[in-house]
């Protein structure tokens, strides 16, 4: 069903409008709080909120095409409080263990390893990353939103969004290169 | 893989382990009680019915009893602020009280509070307390005379009493005595744990010379609402609540205007609390104004700004995260 329907029947009060419209967003808001928090039971509780949230202010929202960036916002804003309430988040676990050499001869093989370190190695990076910063890439590329709809999540100016985006960025990039010039490897995305 | 698609990637795989229980937390926003407002219109008699009875309630209240004045956002039929009264006098009369308020004073209390959201109020309930209510969300103020000989523990210990009285699954989580405005203030924090969720609410105790004020913030009576959304709000509410400023205490804003100077930069704020300090400066118990805040930046830092309470002067500026302590 389409989505501005559904947004406008959950306005005029439609319960069952309301449940389909939580069923389209819950697994991304889920994640999304998750990504950013770092708990399950954090990111469940900003999850909770957020659409306690949409229930008592939908009525505020002018233009339905606008409810994706307006719920991110809503759950960015939940999932800052919850996260904060448990503090001490535990960053993603990254087994270095399994990070040795790659014996394997073939080229191709040997890339194929090394994509999946650098993604196993930017997961663990992106943990560490501050909550401005991660907040962006999560938003960027987790929920797939674009600049100006994160700088309407965010309630931010599209410039500091940019600025942000690119900070975030570069800092990942240069992680990956310190932890790659330690282990003595090169990076692919550093060619 | 580019880059992009390698950022794409790290993050799906670390989402992929958030479980969804999609069902659980709908049954949950459903316990909450909320729903979708109607359409403005639809509202207006009950909120007609409401500010009538508000006016007139709140007029009484406001004047007679408490003093108190509204700040904030007026609408039709809504007070103005009157004089303060001082002691047993009460201030001038204000013509109504109704409809949002967004600020509340007592002169005759020398409390403040700043509302996160429109609270409607004040109202009065059976027990004589100022009741402000928001959506499922209540705060409450009420003054009772003092017995005589009561001391601070006896009102904590009366407190937890009402709250196993008010229902026996009603249990303090957190309970204590610590100094708020220069007061010795008891603390209880109480859940509620039922099948379907948490019931919650923070009250506040304090003594007077020959009264005792209860303050209340948390879910209505009766009516089971998630922590999750009485929390944030209570949270507000408790932080813009300034009581004892009589007693010579900068306020809450003047402690973050401190911190403020204290560190640069752009901050959060993330709590404010009034504690007392033991030979901070060689002189044995001192209040002070203790402002949490996050320095934004490349890196968030965490930083404790201790400030004297009565002098607004920045004592020292503590990195959480190192323990090094700087002193401007």
């Amino acid at each position: 069903m389409n989505e501005v329907f559904l947004i406008q029947q959950t306005q005029a009060g439609d319960e069952h409008a309301f449940e389909q419209l939580y069923h389209l967003y819950i697994g991304q808001a889920v994640r999304v709080a998750y990504l950013i928090t770092r708990s399950q039971q954090a990111a469940e509780d900003a999850a909770q909120e957020a659409f306690i949230q949409v229930l008592r202010r939908i009525h505020t929202l002018r233009d339905p095409q606008s409810f994706r960036p307006w719920f991110y916002s809503i759950l960015h804003n939940a999932a800052r409080r919850t996260g904060r309430k448990g503090r001490g988040w535990s960053f993603f676990p990254f087994d270095l263990l399994n990070r040795g050499e790659p014996d394997s001869q073939a080229a191709a093989v040997e890339e194929i390893i090394e994509g999946r370190l650098e993604v196993e190695a930017l997961r663990a990076l992106i943990g560490q990353l501050p909550e401005i910063h991660r907040e962006v890439i999560v938003l960027r590329y987790y929920a797939g939103l674009t600049e100006p709809e994160m700088a309407q999540a965010l309630d931010l100016p599209p410039g500091t969004v940019k600025s942000r985006l690119h900070g975030a960025r570069q800092r990942l990039l240069t992680q990956l290169k310190n932890q790659d010039s330690a282990d003595g490897r090169v990076h692919s995305v550093l060619r | 893989m580019s880059y992009d698609e390698q950022i794409r990637a790290a993050l799906e795989a670390e989402a992929a382990r958030a479980q969804v229980p999609a069902r659980e937390i709908l049954h949950r926003v459903k316990q909450s009680g909320v729903r979708v407002r109607r359409p403005y219109l639809l509202q207006m008699g009950g909120l007609i019915r409401t500010a009538a009875v508000v006016a007139t309630v709140g007029a009484l209240v406001a004047t007679a009893f408490w003093g108190g004045s509204l700040v904030g956002k007026r609408t039709a039929g809504q007070v103005a602020t009157g004089p303060a009264g001082t002691g047993s006098q009460p201030a001038a009369v204000p013509e109504a009280a109704s409809g949002p308020v967004t600020a509340y004073e007592s002169h005759n209390l020398g409390f403040r509070v700043t509302f996160p959201t429109q609270f409607i109020g004040p109202d009065k309930d059976e027990r004589g307390a100022l009741v402000f209510n928001a959506d499922n969300v209540i705060f409450t103020v009420e003054r009772r005379p003092r017995p005589q000989g009561q001391v601070i523990e006896d009102l904590l210990g009366d407190l937890v009493a009402e709250n196993l009285k008010e229902s026996r699954r009603l249990k303090p989580t957190d309970l204590g005595i610590g100094l708020m405005g220069g007061r010795d203030v008891a603390h209880i924090h109480t859940a509620y744990i039922s099948a379907a969720g948490w019931f919650e609410r923070e009250t506040y105790g304090f003594l007077t010379g020959e009264h005792q004020y209860v303050i209340t913030c948390g879910g209505r009576p009766g009516e089971q609402t998630a922590w999750a959304v009485v929390g944030p709000i209570c949270g507000q509410v408790m932080e813009g609540l300034e009581i004892g400023t009589d007693l010579g205490f900068i306020g809450v804003k003047q402690a973050v205007e401190a911190a403020r100077t204290a560190v640069p930069g752009e901050l959060e704020v993330t709590m404010v609390l009034l504690e007392e300090r033991f030979n901070v400066q060689g002189v044995g118990v001192q209040p002070v104004w203790r402002v949490h805040v996050i320095a934004q930046g490349e890196q968030q830092t965490e930083y404790e700004v201790i400030i004297d309470a009565r002098s607004g002067k920045v004592l020292y500026v503590q990195n959480v995260a190192t323990g090094e302590r700087k002193t401007p």
